[in-house]
């Protein structure tokens, strides 16, 4: 198999995750921040490890301000449902995914006013093009890290002071590059960072995370049991408890801490610079193909290891299917969940065959996905 | 304070004694982690620190360096539970 759906999930995971997630239900399997006994007492120790992991890797100051989700869809509609209020305004970009766009829509019906900082047609968004939709009570700016659809590299460090000089949020969607790009929220002014646990951090799905600056306070998306203040009636206003109301998914924490700790023994930046080399290396094959037409930016620096491209006159789903089923390469066609992207790239009527990188991905991976779309888009048609 | 009592440090939550706790571990000093009595009658559910009498000053400061608010603090010895200042 030739796994390149690493923006869909990762796969595999490292065996550390694996290995931590048994242990966590075989021998720490009590329910962390409830009970007082020993199996309890463990799973609790795991999931602050975690968010220390987490903090250090993102440059949070303190690990608190992350909170657990099942995944980074629920961190963004936490951060957009809990801060946006009837009456504020918002901007999002176009190439924004469905888990911003939704959620940004169904407010818009509850009063909130949005507008869409237009892409260049690489698909990145300038931080003028973010600039001049602001207004006079524009309270959140919305922003993808990188693209799901092609790579696109948002600069977001950029974007972050143009929101800092006017007192704007900054919530970013890190959904393709934590673990991918070295963040470091202190840094590029990021207010709120929602990630998932299961792409680039290497944890297992229904992983996810979303950190939230101080002193920002969130209005839950969920309530109920946190482990504390349990004589009130209302939500705890501190965090990380004030969000993660129900028994945390500790198993799948464990998991997500071996991932991470995976990641800052490795290094991001080392794992930025291989993806770059093999997405040169992917980029260079396919444009070789005559019958190819890749999208995106073409430079390096301003994307990531996402690759969209479409094989001339043939349907993305079936050059999809045919990969996996005649060549063994999984991979992800069609609009990605992100349609507004597509339309701001053209392909919003075809969709495109995606392959992704991840920080598993080899050489090898590469030379057979060329391989196989070269196979595919002149074997058959000579 | 007799010479066998411990203190109990009182906290909303196990997040806030896991939080302090590192932060005093970081500094050499161990201390350990337990459910708060309910007969403190600080917080339902709430989560302590048990430590010897003359680490509680190191744990004021842990908990303020980490910004995080103490419940309560409790002398806890076989006759029971006596609230400190």
């Amino acid at each position: 198999m030739t796994y390149l759906d690493h923006a869909a999930t990762s796969w595999p995971k490292p065996l550390a995750v694996v290995e931590a997630m048994c242990a966590a239900i075989e021998r720490a399997g009590g329910n962390p921040g409830r009970s007082g006994h020993k199996l309890a007492m463990r799973a609790g120790e795991t999931v602050y490890a975690c968010r220390e992991h987490l903090a250090e890797l993102f440059g949070v100051p303190d690990p608190l301000r992350i909170c657990f989700t099942s995944n980074a869809t629920e961190s963004l509609n936490l951060a957009i449902q809990g801060f946006l209020k009837p009456g504020d305004h918002a901007v999002y970009s176009a190439m924004e995914h469905n888990s911003v766009w939704r959620p940004l829509r169904e407010l818009e019906r509850r009063g909130v006013r949005i507008s869409v900082a237009p892409a260049g047609p690489d698909g990145i968004v300038r931080p003028e093009s973010v600039a001049s939709q602001l207004e006079p009570n524009t309270r959140l700016i919305v922003l993808i890290h990188a693209s799901n659809v092609n790579g696109a590299l948002n600069p977001i460090d950029e974007v972050g002071r143009v929101a800092r000089r006017r007192n704007i949020r900054l919530l970013v969607d890190a959904a393709q590059t934590a673990g991918a790009v070295p963040i470091d929220v202190e840094a590029m002014n990021i207010d709120m960072l929602a990630f998932p646990g299961h792409k680039g951090l290497l944890g297992p799905q229904g992983t996810g995370g979303l950190y939230v600056r101080e002193p920002i306070l969130l209005e839950p998306l969920k309530m109920g049991g946190t482990g504390s203040d349990s004589e009130s009636p209302l939500q705890p206003g501190f965090a990380p408890d004030r969000y993660e109301s129900g028994t945390l998914n500790s198993p799948g924490i464990a998991g997500l801490n071996e991932g991470v700790k995976y990641l800052l023994q490795r290094g991001v930046g080392e794992i930025q610079r291989q993806e770059r080399t093999l997405t040169e290396r992917l980029l260079g094959g396919l444009a070789e193909i005559r019958q190819v037409h890749v999208y995106g930016p073409s430079n390096l620096s301003e994307r990531t290891g996402v690759v969209s491209f479409n094989i001339e006159g043939r349907d993305p789903v079936t050059v999809a299917d045919q990969l996996d089923c005649r060549f063994e390469i999984a991979c992800r066609a069609g609009l990605h969940c992100a349609y507004l992207a597509h339309q701001t790239q053209g392909t919003a009527r075809t969709g495109t065959v995606r392959f992704s990188l991840g920080a598993l991905s080899t050489e090898g991976d590469v030379d057979v996905a060329v391989a196989a779309v070269r196979t595919l888009a002149q074997g058959e048609r000579s | 304070m007799s010479p066998q009592a411990h203190c109990l440090v009182v906290y909303a939550s196990l997040n806030q004694v896991h939080r302090v706790k590192r932060r005093l571990y970081q500094g050499g000093v161990y201390v350990d982690m337990v459910r708060a009595p309910k007969c403190l009658g600080v917080s339902g559910c709430s989560f302590a620190l048990r430590c010897e009498p003359d680490l509680l000053s190191a744990v004021r400061r842990a908990s303020l360096e980490t910004a995080i608010e103490i419940r309560g603090v409790f002398s806890e010895s076989p006759a029971g539970y006596c609230p400190l200042p």
